[in-house]
């Protein structure tokens, strides 16, 4: 494939990545921190900060260690473990930097920085990316896509929490609850996006 | 709002505003008797009666009134259903409106999504066939259907295609402006005349029950930008004018955007979230899967509402802060 096809491909996967297949709304991965860290805005443009950027930062990563590490010596099936190496010793590294240079994040994500390593979505971009059968520059764009995608849905869950007042909230459904149904109202309106592109 | 929780002495709370939201929309209802029968006044009716046990239901437990929002709802709800929408399609769609896309987040006024929108994306994906094939075509002559119960029943009655699907098909011809005005055509049942959702619109901009400004910019995005797509020869796109007044979209400027509860509350937000909804709308309605694509884009514009209002304040807090900040320096 050609340079222009394949940025133009990138751009297209990209976008895709944010709206039709928005990885937290349409296929539900990294729901926890997604529920835990959406009650104010500020954190939770933080983390998306992060997971963007883990995110693609990983999924390239992973796609190199696929291309020429695994595939090379046929093994394919170990992927799941390497991949989950890579990405713990993505995220292992990152928290060190923040630690060194912007302890006010480091401290505001606390717990959370390090569970971006067992944040489901960030496993399931590298997977779907092997799936898919990604070439470098779109693996980028993917990855990128789906970090923004994350982000955007996380920012604006937080929007909404931040705002509403849980005492007229029914009873039972206070906290968790209404979170699942405000992330199923919106998973409700991403769906509009089935076909675009 | 927030009225104070002691128990309730009247079953409904009064709401001049919604009041004139119901006024302005009895053209349209009048509409959908007279185009496609009886049945569509009774689908209003149902709609109304299934809003207000649901709505009851959750207030009873809080001591409070029925807030007169929930007929707003209802009423619009019932209007954007196609003409032989089945009973309990139409039911499970107002009771999922008001208890999931209201009451869940605490009655009138703390709902972040159009409950109207919210239950017609509802059953709009759980009964597809339902809710897109069958489309009755409106009755002939100069009585309409003011003798029929409904038009769905007469022989060749039923179509598959309303002029939306025909558009993104591209076979057909753009209606004329004149039908699209006086709104014989099949579609949603109260939403196929333009002049009739004007005659409500108009009185609703007049009385500035809707915000003016939101309604403004969202018709100008529209129309422009699909006439740009249409100079530029994308795909099967109508000229700008016959787009503004074609597919019940100045129902949705004037009743479904203006809802005052889910559209921002700061100006800047306000023009925002109309541009929002009509790129959006143009968006879902041409290239996704689906013919319709209102509701799902008011539904996706209105989960960026609070963080859009939130923005903003911060940042004129922001800047009045930097202000005194010079004013005392």
């Amino acid at each position: 494939m050609n340079w222009t096809g394949e940025l133009w491909q990138m751009l297209v996967v990209c976008f895709a990545a944010v709206f039709t297949g928005n990885i937290l709304l349409t296929t539900f991965l990294g729901m926890c921190p997604f529920l835990a860290v959406s009650r104010q805005v500020k954190a939770s443009v933080g983390l998306g900060f992060a997971v963007v950027f883990v995110m693609t930062c990983t999924t390239v990563l992973n796609w190199l260690a696929y291309r020429y590490v695994l595939v090379p010596l046929d093994l394919e099936f170990f992927r799941f473990i390497l991949f989950i190496i890579i990405i713990a010793t993505f995220v292992q590294f990152v928290e060190m930097v923040l630690e060194r240079y912007s302890p006010a994040l480091y401290q505001s994500l606390g717990i959370f920085l390090p569970l971006i390593t067992v944040n489901c979505a960030i496993l399931g971009a590298s997977l779907f990316m092997v799936i898919r059968g990604y070439t470098f520059l779109v693996t980028l764009g993917y990855g990128f896509g789906s970090g923004v995608g994350w982000m955007l849905a996380i920012v604006a869950m937080a929007g909404i929490r931040q705002n509403m007042s849980m005492e007229r909230v029914p009873k039972g459904l206070q906290g968790p609850g209404i979170a699942l149904i405000i992330a199923g109202l919106m998973a409700l309106g991403f769906i509009g996006f089935t076909g675009v592109l | 709002m927030g009225s104070p929780p002691n128990k309730a002495r009247t079953v409904l709370r009064r709401q001049p505003i919604m009041r004139r939201v119901v006024l302005a929309s009895t053209p349209c209802v009048a509409g959908s008797v007279y185009f496609f029968g009886w049945r569509s006044l009774a689908v209003v009716a149902v709609s109304w009666l299934f809003a207000f046990l649901t709505e009851y239901l959750f207030c009873r437990k809080r001591g409070e009134p029925v807030s007169e929002a929930a007929f707003v709802s209802a009423t619009i709800y019932a209007l954007i259903l196609p003409p032989s929408v089945p009973w309990h399609v139409a039911i499970i769609g107002i009771v999922f409106a008001i208890a999931f896309g209201k009451e869940v987040f605490g009655g009138f006024g703390r709902n972040v999504f159009n409950p109207a929108m919210t239950g017609r994306c509802f059953v709009y994906v759980c009964f597809p066939v339902a809710m897109t094939s069958r489309w009755s075509l409106p009755a002939q002559g100069p009585w309409g259907a003011l003798r029929q119960w409904t038009t769905a029943g007469m022989p060749d009655a039923i179509t598959s295609a309303t002029p939306m699907t025909l558009a993104k098909l591209g076979t057909a011809a753009p209606p004329e402006w004149i039908d699209l005005l006086a709104g014989r055509l099949s579609g949603c049942m109260g939403v196929t005349s333009a002049l009739l959702i004007l005659l409500g619109g108009l009185y609703l901009y007049y009385t500035k029950t809707a915000n003016r400004s939101l309604i403004v910019t969202h018709i100008i995005t529209y129309g422009v930008l699909y006439q740009v797509l249409h100079m530029l020869g994308v795909r099967n796109f109508y000229d700008g004018l016959t787009a503004v007044l074609s597919a019940g979209f100045l129902f949705g400027a004037f009743f479904i955007l203006t809802d005052p509860v889910s559209s921002p509350s700061t100006q800047p937000g306000r023009i925002i979230y109309g541009v929002m909804v009509a790129v959006l709308a143009i968006i879902i309605r041409n290239f996704s899967v689906f013919n319709d694509g209102y509701m799902f884009s008011v539904l996706i514009a209105n989960m960026f509402v609070p963080i859009l209002d939130y923005t903003i304040k911060e940042r004129k807090k922001r800047k009045a802060a930097a202000a005194s900040g010079e004013a005392a320096a």
